[in-house]
């Protein structure tokens, strides 16, 4: 449905999301560990990963359509669940090393199996996940329940046979890069080698290859040699979806800069650097926080990116440096209350973005479980919420709106209502069909679009 | 005077957060405190202005006529000098770095003597009173106890540090119960002393001091 995706979710009158599915507790109390933080659709969109702040990882999977009701999409289901990173604790620095995943992204399939790296803070782990559906009998030197038979006990020997058996989804880790970074791993992103990926921490870039552990190259260092001179760090950073030789890196100063492997094997000089100046009109004491860039997003077409600041998203064209090319305000009625946002710390949130298939559509989260979509074409915008009242199989996700000011109407929420520990801050966008996943606190809440 | 409280609180806050944040699981979120510090210093430049007009640039940049224009000076204002990721020599060694699977050390950290807590550092502005006396130096060893300064065993989840920032003439307000933090209003200007059109002279100039002096980031875990 490749036409449909073109149309986006702008909030055009043909187009509507619906409700699909939601995973997760209904409890009012809700467990640190199951606050999902990070969720990745593969690359077919068959799967889908979450991560949570207790270290596990949950792949969904898309059901196959069933014939009998042709115009049901499939559901996701879980797949495969697995620990994948555990609390540790650095005893030269007596810090604790939190488990919590902070990304997840996919390798494209190769084989029947599927693999996914996640990381936490200092460790990256390959992971295989893979079905096992038959299971050999009949083995010489061991019984049926694995315990080894006497050997003295053997008198003839058989052929195993290999028999069907309940599907089982294995998960089992293939790699760990670990000991590659001091400071708190914000980013991985895999090469479109398929071959190499890089992790980003707030001061360095390394590049792995994905079959050596226990080396890697960095290739960006913005260290200063005094670090009370430290100025900025990187808050995110990908390669490009088609170059393998470039990636970008953004900062915490709202700036972006792309760096071209070719030209150095160290990237610390960048190819292309892109910041829009700053309006003096809008100055205050928290303009460097809400300037700070917390994600950074190619487009499918390798053309554009997009990154995600406080109070906006910005898509830059590649090809000029100097301004975005298109900006969008999130929840500009919050400009206002910095200060309160600062004092419970809510400026500090880091709010993901993600484009649709086609491009033509960006989504991003808020507070109060509002999340945003922008259709670039069209230029509208829609505010929809996650929430477990419109949670209606196929129920049609009714348009919000924030009140700013003046008198409040019908169905519009005031800014002084919103309840900023309800956040979302990430969320996915299926990568051919209109399909969304999106995080709020411990809930995966799967919008899709209304069928015809 | 309303903005001198404005910035008085934020310093507060800030300062609340950079103690709280030792206490972190997972270490300290070098990201966050270096955001808390740039505000802690644009507050902390504002509350030392004279009130109600715009604040002497610091004599080290007095020989600056102009403070830089804010579309340009975003990264001038915050940097004495450029960028270290464009400024420093070529790579060292040559060729790729490579880290050999275990800790990529520090380079080029030279290894300074613990710090005294941050508060020492605080106690300069409200004594000297002047941008003057707002040279970088290294802070004396710990103070003994009673003395002012924050607790450094068993200390609270309270930040010690607003009371001892009060000083004459300078109330808090009182926060109206139920009321959200005084917040200047988007019509307002947020700074004193500007006037339509005219550019905001607050922020320090170029050679004011850089936002890690005013506390080791990387230090602050050493604090016991």
């Amino acid at each position: 449905m490749a036409g449909v995706a073109g149309g986006g979710g702008g909030g055009s009158n043909d187009f509507q999301w619906c409700f699909s599915q939601v995973k997760g507790a209904i409890d009012e109390d809700v467990a640190e560990a199951d606050i999902i933080s990070t969720v990745e659709f593969n690359y077919s969109g068959d799967l889908l990963a979450t991560g949570d702040k207790g270290g596990r990882v949950v792949i969904f999977q898309r059901e196959q359509e069933n014939k009998s009701r042709p115009h049901s999409r499939g559901e996701y289901n879980v797949y495969s669940t697995f620990q994948s990173h555990e609390p540790e604790f650095d005893y030269l620095k007596s810090l604790e090393i939190e488990e919590k995943i902070n990304k997840i992204r996919w390798l494209p399939q190769q084989n029947a199996a599927h693999f996914l790296l996640s990381t936490n803070d200092k460790t990256i782990k390959l992971w295989k996940i893979s079905e096992r559906d038959k299971r050999a009998e009949g083995y010489n030197l061991k019984d049926e329940d694995g315990r080894l038979r006497d050997p003295f006990r053997i008198t003839a020997l058989r052929v195993p046979i290999l028999k069907p058996m309940d599907l089982m989804v294995e998960a089992s880790p293939r790699r760990i890069f670990a000991n590659a970074h001091t400071y708190h791993i914000n980013s991985i992103s895999v090469n479109s080698d398929h071959e190499t990926y890089l992790s980003a921490d707030d001061l360095r870039i390394n590049l792995w290859h994905l079959e050596i552990t226990d080396r890697s190259f960095n290739i960006v260092d913005i260290k200063p040699a005094n670090m009370e001179e430290l100025t900025e760090v990187i808050t995110a950073a990908e390669f490009h979806p088609h170059h393998c030789n470039v990636f970008v890196y953004s900062s915490s100063k709202g700036t972006i800069r792309l760096c071209d492997m070719r030209s150095s094997a160290l990237c610390d000089r960048h190819s292309k650097f892109f910041e829009e100046p700053e309006d003096p009109s809008s100055r205050s004491f928290f303009s460097e926080i809400i300037s700070s860039i917390s994600d950074v997003k190619f487009s499918h077409s390798g053309r554009y990116m997009m990154t995600r600041d406080y109070l906006s998203v910005k898509v830059w064209d590649l090809n000029m440096e100097n301004r975005p090319v298109e900006t969008y305000q999130v929840h500009e009625y919050l400009r206002s209350k910095l200060c309160s946002l600062y004092e419970n710390d809510c400026i500090f949130d880091k709010f993901e973005c993600c484009w649709n298939g086609s491009d033509s559509a960006i989504m991003t989260g808020s507070y109060n479980n509002f999340f945003r979509m922008f259709d670039r074409n069209t230029r509208r915008d829609i505010t929809l919420e996650a929430s477990r009242e419109s949670s209606k199989p196929r129920a049609i996700l009714k348009p919000r709106k924030v009140c700013t000011g003046g008198k409040r109407k019908k169905d519009e929420i005031s800014v002084d209502s919103l309840d900023f520990n309800k956040k979302i801050l990430h969320t996915a966008w299926h990568p051919m069909e209109n399909i969304i996943a999106v995080a709020a606190t411990n809930n995966l809440y799967i919008f899709q679009d209304k069928i015809n | 005077m309303e903005f001198k409280l404005e910035a008085h609180r934020i310093v507060s806050i800030s300062l609340g957060k950079i103690y709280s944040a030792r206490g972190q699981r997972g270490g300290l979120k070098l990201h966050k405190n270096l955001l808390v510090s740039l505000v802690l210093r644009s507050a902390r430049q504002v509350y030392l202005s004279e009130p109600g007009c715009p604040p002497e640039p610091p004599p080290a940049a007095s020989g600056a006529a102009d403070p830089q224009p804010l579309e340009h000076g975003h990264r001038g204002l915050l940097t004495r000098r450029p960028r270290a990721a464009e400024t420093r020599p070529p790579p060292r060694g040559g060729g790729a770095r490579r880290t050999d699977g275990r800790a990529a050390g520090p380079r080029g950290d030279t290894p300074r003597p613990p710090p005294a807590p941050p508060a020492r550092r605080r106690r300069a502005p409200a004594v000297a009173g002047s941008a003057a006396g707002l040279r970088r130096r290294r802070v004396p060893a710990p103070c003994p106890a009673g003395r002012e300064g924050p607790r450094v065993s068993g200390s609270s989840s309270t930040s010690p540090f607003p009371a001892r920032r009060r000083h004459p003439g300078c109330r808090l307000p009182a926060p109206a119960p139920g009321a959200g933090p005084a917040l200047p209003s988007r019509s307002s200007p947020s700074w004193p002393g500007r006037r339509p059109g005219e550019a905001p002279r607050l922020l320090p100039t170029p050679g004011a001091l850089p936002p890690g002096s005013i506390l080791s980031l990387e230090s602050i875990k050493f604090i016991k």
